[in-house]
């Protein structure tokens, strides 16, 4: 089963076991092979990926094909730590319509574990993931004007050779 | 007729002069020349210096200590002064012979002029060459000195644990020297920069690791910190550890909480074998089994100097414990620390009661 979009967040009582869902299935307890999947898959793209935005509320992380956000609610586990909400997953070829499939799954988590996301909140993750869109275009563009600036850069070099051919030295 | 014939013979002797002068431009030096060039290069990249060390401020490395700064410094700034003193004594004679040739009407003038479009690109590349070998000394003498010793003889420490044990907490004050101002649980893992770390009489190395999620679902996690990764795509490579530390809520397992018990011994089981299995292939990791949060227990606050080894040892005496270090590979594989991480003077004393066992060890 490929990862495409998955949702983890710890349980406020530190005793209790991860609520992880993955593809819109909150994964059990017991679903050990599965729920591994998902923390290596979140731990790989976060120390492998570039963090784009990480403002108070929220932290995204991007590698060329999967990103790491992590949502901080108001919330505070037992030992009052604040308890953050991760979204994770493989970055969608097309990233058009990823916000109205994105939300709602959200949603649909944070409401099974009970999590508030402010209106607030809510604002920074849309933007977030317009920044993951935002990001894979400006990869494709910087390909585009490396390769540019490499052309005129070989091309200034070859005029100036013929040039000063002769002349310099 | 007389007239040409000797305005011609001028001409051929200053045409001779000019070129010895010409050809003289880049030679050997006379004395005087070569000092004033040394003087002017002196003066020049002093200048300079003392722009790039207020460059080097603003950005904020001025933190770097003095001597591997002044070591930094020195090799460009030498090279920086030889480099003007031989521009400045090539610009100068090159001067001379081209107001010579401007003054004898030379059609040799040109090629002094090439000459000054030598002189003029060997001063940008000297530019460039300097501000290039400036950074790269300054950074792999200064900022990544440390970086160098603790690659060569540092120790890779990896904290493990169940949930708020306290290996944020640990993680950062070995890494910054300083307690987090604010918590939150670790979900995603963070990378933790590598660190020279005093503490009392130890000198530690400690390479860069990973602070790691506390829930059992980061087995997979913890099994690569341990053993170390290979780097593949999408994916950083992980050095195995050198030192594995798990912390647990000491005042639960003395006052015997039954999930904390069952999580640590699933936690131990499987650290056993990541040991087992890294010691396979290379020297395995020393282990160290750190009880937290003594403070929660009554009996602790009211220890002194003298009392507690007893407190110590009556940790260790405890059954749960005895089969934990047994599991783990006995008392000569396994070392105990106790203590209590709630203030900073708490925590220092933790740090270095764990790490003096890895030296002991």
């Amino acid at each position: 089963m490929s990862i495409i979009l998955g949702f983890w967040a710890q349980a406020l009582d530190n005793s209790s076991a991860d609520s992880i869902s993955l593809n819109d299935r909150l994964l059990a307890p017991n679903d050990e092979i599965l729920r591994q999947k998902a923390v290596s898959f979140v731990s790989e793209t976060a120390l492998a990926g570039k963090k784009i935005d990480a403002d108070s509320g929220v932290v995204l992380t991007v590698t060329k094909c999967a990103f790491v956000l992590e949502i901080m609610p108001s919330q505070t586990d037992a030992v009052g730590r604040a308890a953050p909400v991760v979204c994770f997953g493989d970055i969608p070829p097309q990233m058009d319509d990823f916000e109205q499939i994105f939300m709602p799954q959200l949603d649909h988590f944070a409401a099974s574990i009970r999590r508030e996301i402010s209106s607030e909140q809510r604002g920074r993750i849309v933007l977030a993931l317009r920044k993951i869109k935002k990001n894979r275009s400006f990869r494709k563009n910087m390909i585009g004007l490396t390769l540019l600036i490499v052309g005129i850069c070989a091309g200034l070099g070859i005029l100036a050779m013929l040039h000063f051919k002769g002349k310099i030295l | 007729m007389r007239e040409i014939a000797v305005g011609s013979g001028l001409a051929r002797a200053n045409r001779y002069r000019f070129r010895v002068l010409a050809q003289s431009v880049g030679k050997t030096p006379s004395l005087g020349l070569l000092g004033a060039g040394v003087g002017a290069g002196f003066g020049v990249a002093l200048a300079e210096c003392c722009f790039i060390v207020m460059v080097f401020r603003w950005i904020g490395l001025s933190n770097l200590r003095k001597l591997h700064f002044s070591i930094a410094m020195a090799f460009p700034y030498a090279y920086s002064v030889a480099c003007w003193a031989s521009i400045f004594v090539m610009v100068i004679r090159g001067r001379i012979a081209m107001a010579s040739a401007h003054h004898w009407g030379m059609r040799e003038y040109i090629k002094t002029k090439s000459c000054y479009k030598a002189l003029w690109l060997a001063l940008l590349l000297n530019r460039i060459f300097f501000g290039v070998s400036m950074f790269l000394f300054s950074w792999l003498k200064a900022a990544l000195w440390d970086t160098v010793v603790i690659k060569l003889q540092g120790k890779r420490v990896v904290i493990l644990g169940a949930r708020a044990v306290g290996k944020t907490h640990l993680i950062s004050f070995l890494s910054t020297g300083t307690l987090p101002l604010a918590y939150k649980q670790t979900l995603v893992s963070e990378k933790v920069p590598a660190r020279r770390v005093s503490l009392g009489d130890l000198d530690l190395r400690l390479t860069a690791t990973t602070d790691v999620s506390g829930d059992k679902s980061a087995y997979g996690v913890w099994r690569e910190l341990v053993l170390g990764c290979p780097a593949r795509k999408g994916k950083v490579k992980v050095e195995a550890a050198d030192v594995v530390i798990y912390l647990l809520r000491a005042d639960r397992i003395l006052g015997k909480d039954i999930s904390t018990e069952v999580r640590v011994r699933a936690d131990i089981k499987h650290i056993a074998e990541w040991l087992k299995e890294a010691g396979q292939n290379r020297a395995r990791p020393q282990f160290i089994i750190a009880g937290t949060h003594c403070d929660m227990d009554p009996d602790y606050s009211a220890l002194t100097g003298e009392t507690q080894g007893d407190y110590s040892d009556k940790f260790s005496q405890l059954a749960f414990v005895q089969n934990m270090i047994l599991s783990a590979g006995g008392t000569a594989l396994v070392k105990l620390a106790l203590g209590s991480m709630a203030t900073r003077a708490g925590t220092e004393e933790l740090t270095t009661l764990i790490f003096k066992q890895a030296v002991d060890a």
